[in-house]
């Protein structure tokens, strides 16, 4: 391990289960990962195709939509990529959606807060089999372009897209919100190396007062008896752990576990840098790079008590 | 914004999918039609929603355009093509490589079989690939939009 891993690393000493595994799986080149999108084909033909072309898959084994593939570039110039049949993305960044799986195919409403470029709209979209009705939001306008330009690739039907700061957004309440907050990407070094190097607490603490914001107004715009998914790319509990404690701290909430089958997860940590967390977000998920060979991630789930 | 389509684009758009596609309109039954507010007249098929339309940016999937003629839109016919049952043309596995680079494409007469001079869907094999407006000539002149175009490297 060279010191400059350590040194981004070295802070999750206590809190990570094998430490060496850690480390070596933050040098790890990321694997290529992408979801059928079952809107427009089925996985069989899918799969089918992509073994005719002479593609080695290998399929996620908590997700049956969810494949790896040998070859940095194998998908980039398919058919598929094409057609929107595939969604071309890194595995951890598919959970929050299937994490509400359920909660998502009752729903009727659904908020994805923070929805640019698509990837979970698209997919909830998938899983709803285009019912019901998803609010795309993004503040950024830039953005908005991407995301709507994803959603007609993937024939996301059941979806409507808004441009607002979360906390101007028009008085509204959904079933399900899902919010995949901005947040410094620390869980991402694999794919995106140089963050080893640039990777700052500061940073990581500033995007926590911004996520603090977002959690407090996205529970508020929830039906009673409605989820919030919360998740951020980060392994910074500063960014989550700290920010779901803050939502508990000042709203009637409760964690509900999360749990994928054949997925492994790490519970939330409770205590970080002489904090103490509210004994609920062991009920969080964290996930490791080394445990799935995924990048790092963060999900939680919230209810209202 | 999201507008609801006026009725009479509306009939417009769904008797056109129809006739000239054999295409079950009931099959949109789900969904609501919109039109945008640009001078393009893009009809988009969204979700029926009680979300105030007045404050969407856009949304759904664009199924044609309702100017002076319509024109079916790529993602219509890569969403519902299985449902489309005539104005065909397959196309070749070297005829799919330019076609998903936004190249035109001549036919062979056996390729044009029954489709008639206009809007066609592009297929290949089982696959719905597009839109394309066939010409005299057998002609496919390519109508995937530039953004969507990609060089296919296996196939």
């Amino acid at each position: 391990m060279t010191d400059r891993v350590d040194s981004f690393a070295c802070r999750y000493r206590e809190i990570v289960d094998d430490y060496d595994a850690f480390t070596a799986a933050l040098v790890r080149p990321p694997r290529n990962t992408f979801r059928v999108n079952t809107i427009k084909a089925t996985i069989e033909e899918t799969v089918e195709h992509f073994q005719s072309m002479g593609l080695s898959l290998t399929a996620l084994p908590w997700y049956p939509e969810g494949f790896a593939v040998d070859g940095a570039d194998a998908l980039s110039a398919t058919i598929e990529r094409f057609l929107g049949t595939i969604y071309i993305g890194e595995a951890a960044s598919m959970i929050p959606p299937l994490v509400i799986a359920e909660e998502l195919r009752a729903a009727q409403v659904v908020l994805d807060a923070c929805a640019a470029p698509g990837s979970k709209t698209t997919q909830a979209a998938a899983i709803m089999h285009n019912r019901g009705t998803i609010v795309a939001n993004d503040r950024s306008y830039g953005r908005i372009r991407a995301l709507q330009f994803n959603v007609h690739k993937f024939g996301a039907i059941n979806t409507i897209i808004t441009n607002y700061e979360l906390h101007r957004f028009p008085r509204s309440t959904f079933d399900v919100i899902m919010l995949d907050a901005p947040c410094s990407s620390s869980g991402t070094v694999r794919k995106s190396p140089k963050l080893i190097d640039s990777w700052k607490l500061d940073v990581s603490l500033g995007y926590a007062e911004r996520q603090m914001d977002l959690i407090l107004r996205s529970f508020d715009m929830l039906n009673p008896g409605g989820t919030l998914v919360y998740s951020t790319c980060s392994i910074a509990p500063e960014e989550n752990e700290g920010v779901v404690d803050y939502l508990l701290r000042n709203r009637s909430a409760r964690v509900v576990p999360v749990a994928l089958e054949e997925f492994r997860f790490s519970p939330g940590v409770t205590q970080w840098n002489g904090r103490e967390f509210s004994p609920e977000v062991v009920h969080c998920g964290r996930v490791w790079p080394h445990h799935n060979d995924t990048d790092g991630f963060f999900v939680a789930k919230v209810s209202p008590c | 914004m999201l507008n609801l389509c006026p009725e009479g684009i509306r009939r417009r758009v769904l008797g056109y999918l129809s006739e000239r596609f054999g295409f079950d309109v009931a099959l949109l039954d789900p969904w609501e039609l919109y039109l945008s507010e640009s001078a393009r007249q893009k009809v988009f098929l969204g979700p029926k929603t009680v979300f105030p339309l007045d404050r969407t940016d856009t949304g759904g999937v664009l199924i044609a355009r309702a100017g002076d003629t319509i024109k079916p839109a790529t993602s219509f016919f890569q969403m519902f093509g299985r449902h489309v049952v005539r104005n065909i043309v397959h196309l070749q596995k070297d005829q799919v490589v330019v076609y998903c680079a936004g190249g035109d494409i001549t036919l062979a007469p056996d390729q044009i079989g029954e489709a008639k001079l206009g809007f066609v869907m592009v297929a290949w094999e089982e696959r719905p690939l597009g839109c394309g407006l066939l010409r005299e000539g057998g002609v496919i002149e390519n109508q995937v939009p530039k953004a969507n175009r990609i060089r296919l490297e296996r196939l």
